[in-house]
């Protein structure tokens, strides 16, 4: 079996100061790790591979400081990892990102899976991974909370989503491209000898030109959504702390939430 | 730019009657169309029982796009059938619940069509250049206003509660169009072999008017019989922090934060719950949080719009059972 692997570079927490009107300053000391949801589409298809045999291509779309969390791949069992970065990829959206993930798993030839995570943590359109599955014509799979069987000679995955209420489950066509929720498995730490690998291997770099990228479909010039201003949440009014003993408090309460007419 | 000609809204329904995401975006679809300009696309068999519904929140017109195979929504043949529809009758604007149904239709939809995709717009609006999209990101943490490039349809879906719903206006009437589907065989990638349905009246956070969430102070996992407790005479949800969820104490469908759900509610109450910043991520825009926790310095009381430090064994209890009588439970 053939799996890719999708992974973003994101700030763990959202310290940042807004720089009018559409850029971000992260302060100082802000972590930038693998998006959390991401660690959990590598974890799936090292299993896969651990069950099947095969191999794990992980992908990055990103500047240099994103060999870090490729590494991090590598390092939990991965057997391959590309960078892909061109100064014309910078300022795109998700649709730039999925057309430019799709050259490069094109380039790499024939595959079975392609595992993401739900959403990333900063941007949260959870998009990537269905634009991805339409622009290579594979199966997209939202919210996939477990892989129960592959048949990877018939061509087929019998697999549960986690939808609203339930789990719904379903067969589908490969190549999919399976977007991963939390629910679905346990990461496992890289080991130190993972992790001694992972340094030898060589992580190569693809730019536009390596992609046959087309530079209307790159960065600020394909992105379909564009940015004109950015602005910090509405800051919440009120902040009332109610005093007294459990009776006081509770009464107060009582009185406040009735008051709000919506019970 | 004035008022746009042609606004589509994807209805969503099932045996519990049409989601309330779908109203409110009948409600936003009212205002950024011109007069007569609010279809309401529904698929499936259901047309006849719910297009009147439709009409009295503010329909126009009702499409029905019909056909056995979109019986149980599926990415394929939905892309296939209302990508051809969205050619035919180019609309400027469709708007889909925010749902995981609706997500995934939406980017189906965008990746075929090519067309620019918003998702979760917390407000669309319409000024001298066009159409403007207000989403949230981080979170919660940042608000983006997004303009888009290209022609054809702009697509948009709608987080729940983002929209006021509107008024109901009974008698209000208008033209139901049946579409026969066109639908490509080689779009059926998948075929649903069933449905484990789980608690989900207890979990369905999304749609719940009140989340009563319980964290690290409830001490034990027992203890969130006590959350439950508060949830049940509210007829609200029960909402978790990622800690708990992680312990094993109550399963990943009750997590809110970034992780997990992000919310909106009436009415948020948080039970011992510190309020780490990846779970204000998930409810922050909650109309009114009501946190109860025993340390006065928990981030949890910076969004609060009501505080109480305490011991919540000694006030949820207590709450729960005078808000019962206030009920008359």
């Amino acid at each position: 079996m053939r799996s890719i692997v999708c992974v973003k570079r994101v700030p763990e927490t959202p310290t940042f100061e807004i720089v009018p009107p559409k850029d971000l300053r992260f302060r100082e000391g802000t972590n930038f790790a693998m998006n959390a949801f991401d660690e959990f589409a590598v974890e799936e298809a090292l299993q896969q591979k651990d069950k099947h045999g095969g191999e794990v291509v992980a992908l990055s779309l990103g500047p240099p400081e994103n060999e870090k969390i490729l590494k991090d791949c590598l390092a939990m069992g991965a057997t391959g990892a590309f960078r892909l970065w061109d100064p014309a990829f910078a300022g795109g959206d998700p649709f730039t990102t999925a057309y430019l993930l799709s050259l490069a798993i094109r380039k790499l030839g024939e595959f079975d899976l392609v595992f993401c995570g739900r959403e990333a943590i900063d941007g949260q359109s959870s998009l990537v991974g269905p634009l991805l599955a339409r622009a290579l014509g594979a199966t997209p799979i939202t919210c996939l909370a477990k892989i129960r069987e592959i048949d990877a000679a018939g061509r087929t995955i019998v697999l549960e989503r986690q939808l609203e209420g339930g789990r719904e489950i379903v067969r589908a066509k490969l190549p999919a491209v399976l977007c991963c929720i939390k629910d679905i498995n346990h990461p496992r730490y890289p080991s130190l000898l993972g992790i001694r690998k992972a340094a030898k291997i060589e992580v190569p770099a693809w730019g536009a030109a390596e992609l046959g990228a087309e530079p209307a479909r790159c960065g600020a010039a394909g992105a379909r959504l564009r940015v004109t201003e950015v602005a910090p949440p509405p800051s919440r009014v009120g902040g009332e702390m109610l005093q007294g003993d459990a009776e006081a408090v509770t009464d107060a309460l009582v009185e406040r939430i009735m008051g709000l007419k919506i019970l | 730019m004035s008022n746009l000609s042609k606004v589509w809204v994807v209805v969503e329904h099932g045996a519990d009657g049409i989601l309330s995401t779908s109203l409110e975006s009948l409600g936003l679809a009212r205002r950024l169309a011109a007069a007569g300009g609010v279809t309401a696309v529904v698929v499936g068999d259901a047309v006849a029982r719910i297009a009147p519904e439709l009409f009295a929140f503010g329909a126009d017109r009702v499409l029905a796009l019909e056909d056995a195979r979109l019986g149980t929504y599926r990415t394929g043949p939905f892309a296939s059938a209302f990508g051809a529809l969205l050619r035919d009758r180019t609309p400027d604007l469709v708007l889909f619940a925010g749902s995981t149904r609706g997500r995934d239709a939406a980017a189906a939809i965008a990746a075929d069509l090519g067309a620019p995709l918003v998702v979760d717009a917390s407000d669309i609006r319409i000024d001298a250049e066009g159409l403007v999209f207000v989403r949230p990101s981080f979170g919660g943490n940042l608000f983006s206003t997004i303009r888009t490039a290209g022609e054809g349809p702009r697509l948009a879906t709608i987080r729940a509660r983002a929209y006021p719903m509107p008024e109901r206006a009974a008698g209000r009437t208008g033209e139901v169009e049946s579409v026969a589907a066109s639908i490509d065989e080689a779009s059926i990638q998948t075929e649903v072999l069933g449905f484990e349905a789980q608690d989900a009246g207890e979990v369905n956070l999304v749609d719940a008017n009140v989340i009563v969430s319980g964290g690290r102070g409830l001490g034990k996992p027992e203890n969130f019989a006590v959350v439950r407790a508060l949830a049940d005479a509210l007829g609200g949800a029960v909402g978790a922090s990622r800690a708990v969820v992680d312990a094993g104490w109550i399963p990943y469908l009750h997590q809110v934060g970034q992780t997990g759900r992000t919310v909106k509610p009436k009415l948020y109450i948080a039970c011992g719950i510190s309020g780490a910043i990846q779970h204000l991520a998930g409810m922050r825009t909650s109309d009114t949080i009501v946190a109860i926790n025993k340390d006065a310095n928990a981030p949890i009381f910076k969004v609060a719009t009501w505080g109480v430090v305490g011991d919540l064994f000694d006030i949820v209890p207590l709450l729960t059972k005078k808000l019962r009588a206030r009920l008359g439970k």
